[in-house]
């Protein structure tokens, strides 16, 4: 990997109206928000030489896959690949908090240039950000669109024009549901949800589940994130996109009119009629809603891919199953970029290339992620890094161990629920 | 459910999937939604009328910045 480490482009931007967090970092440089994160690590260095060494530091958020830290092994397999040089060894820092926490402290970071870090870790929604102010690299212009990503996926990266990163893990809203509940209403599997299931099919088979006599006072249709949090923007926004409302265009510019917000905003009520969703919703989160499918307090779910996996160990395999979420689904994922002050771009350019080659997107789809690349799909992508499979949990295929906790039937009252409440905490998108 | 229809099931979902708004003010973006969002789904008689006027008014000065 000889590429140069020179920043490319960009340059007419950098400077230009940096959004209100940036700023605010710049002018409070020694608050802990924006100095790298407590403990400080200590920066590599901008010495000269500093380019010929390592580590490569990449900053992320915490891995809390709950399968042994799929990114901390991946680098690790990387670190045994090349275990004769120093320069190209790779350091994982996780920064701790919320996701607002984490962007902030890598736009201080990256500001102020005290951190060192080399790769960054962006949550898709950060990409704009990052590469206005100037802070991440655009991906060279002479290096092909890899087109094994998934397109919707791929486009993520960019920004105006550009791309800036490589997309790592993605995420994508889905409707879970329970088999058992429906059928114990009387719902047959026939009137199910299908691939082409549209919200009046939900919202019927809902108001079937509401005249149920088996049905308990505190139990509803679905739920999903409706706490103040990014988990009900993303909510909001795939109801408004379901609508036909967009809120901006590619560029950022604001589109939408007040009677199309309107338009959007009776489609997120409609959704969240109380005859419909569990009341609790407005004040819950991922780990919440998950706790109430599996207790049984709704029979639909909107959630995020890695509840997949969640599911296993808390339902047996009869009582839960997914589909396309009816209307617009939402993405969510991470995207790595090279920090526009890395001494050591070019070993961070191939570092990123290993970490979303096809073995890597593998071993993050067996680890409960959603992988960026189509083949990973379709079953012709390389498999996982052996050494770094052994370590993920079970593959979903595999035995299961015997369960505890098993309802035959939902529950009256709910017991199930309140034991795994806070157990699980995927990789999901929002956090609280 | 087998695992195999699951990777079907998100294949398909991730090629039919929208992006939130991209915006280089997408904090300010996310904290105005949320808030009008928020504060609608909580009323006791919800008025989208009302909150859309505020939401538009807000939004706009977000994705420029203000």
């Amino acid at each position: 990997m000889s590429r140069s480490g020179r920043v490319r482009g960009n340059t007419g931007t950098r400077g230009r109206a940096l959004p209100a967090a940036a700023l605010g970092c710049l002018f409070a440089l020694v608050s802990a928000a924006c100095s790298g994160g407590p403990g400080g690590t200590a920066p590599p260095g901008k010495d000269a030489g500093a380019s010929d060494r390592g580590p490569i530091v990449v900053a992320s958020g915490l891995d809390v896959t709950g399968s042994g830290g799929v990114r901390q092994q991946l680098i690790e397999e990387w670190n045994r690949r090349h275990a004769g040089s120093e320069a190209e060894q790779a350091k994982l820092v996780e920064l701790p908090g919320g996701a607002d926490q984490q962007r902030s402290q890598l736009l201080g970071a990256l500001q102020s240039g005290s951190a060192g870090y080399d790769v960054v870790n962006l949550d898709i929604t950060w990409i704009p950000e990052f590469a206005e102010a100037g802070l991440i690299r655009p991906v060279p212009a002479d290096e092909p669109v890899d087109r094994d990503f998934i397109n919707r996926v791929h486009r993520t990266t960019l920004w105006k024009g550009r791309s800036y990163a490589r997309p790592f893990n993605t995420d994508v809203g889905l409707l879970f549901y329970r088999p058992d509940v429906l059928e114990d209403a009387g719902i047959q599997p026939s009137r199910q949800p299908t691939v082409n299931w549209t919200w009046r099919d939900l919202n019927a088979s809902i108001k079937t589940l509401a005249l149920s006599p088996r049905r308990g006072e505190d139990q509803a249709g679905w739920t999903t994130q409706l706490k103040q949090y990014e988990g009900l923007t993303v909510n909001a926004v795939e109801a408004f996109a379901t609508a036909g409302v967009e809120l901006a265009d590619e560029d950022g510019s604001y589109t939408a009119s007040e009677a199309e917000l309107k338009k959007g905003l009776d489609e997120l009520l409609a959704r969240t009629h109380h005859e419909r969703i569990l009341p609790s919703a407005v004040s819950s989160d991922e780990t919440a809603t998950l706790a109430d499918f599996a207790a049984g307090r709704v029979a639909f779910l909107r959630h995020w891919p890695y509840v997949y996996g969640a599911l296993r160990t808390l339902l047996p395999p009869d009582a839960y199953s997914v589909n396309r979420l009816p209307g617009t689904s939402v993405l969510g994922g991470q995207n790595l970029a090279v920090a526009s002050d890395s001494p050591r771009a070019g070993n961070a350019r191939a570092l990123i290339e290993f970490l979303t080659s096809q073995e890597s997107e593998q071993c993050l789809l067996d680890a409960g992620f959603a992988a960026t690349r189509a083949s990973v799909y379709n079953s012709s992508s390389r498999r996982c890094w052996p050494r770094v499979a052994a370590t993920l949990r079970p593959a979903q295929g595999a035995p299961r161990p015997p369960a505890v906790r098993r309802p035959r039937r939902p529950p009256r009252r709910g017991r199930a629920a309140r034991t795994t409440r806070g157990r699980w905490r995927g990789p999901r998108t929002p956090r609280p | 459910m087998a695992r195999a229809a699951y990777t079907q099931t998100l294949s398909r979902a991730l090629n039919e999937a929208v992006q939130r708004p991209r915006t280089p003010y997408y904090g300010a973006f996310t904290q105005v939604l949320q808030s009008h969002v928020h504060a609608l789904l909580a009323a006791e008689s919800p008025d989208s009328a009302a909150v859309a006027a505020r939401l538009h008014r807000d939004l706009r000065d977000a994705f420029e910045g203000k």
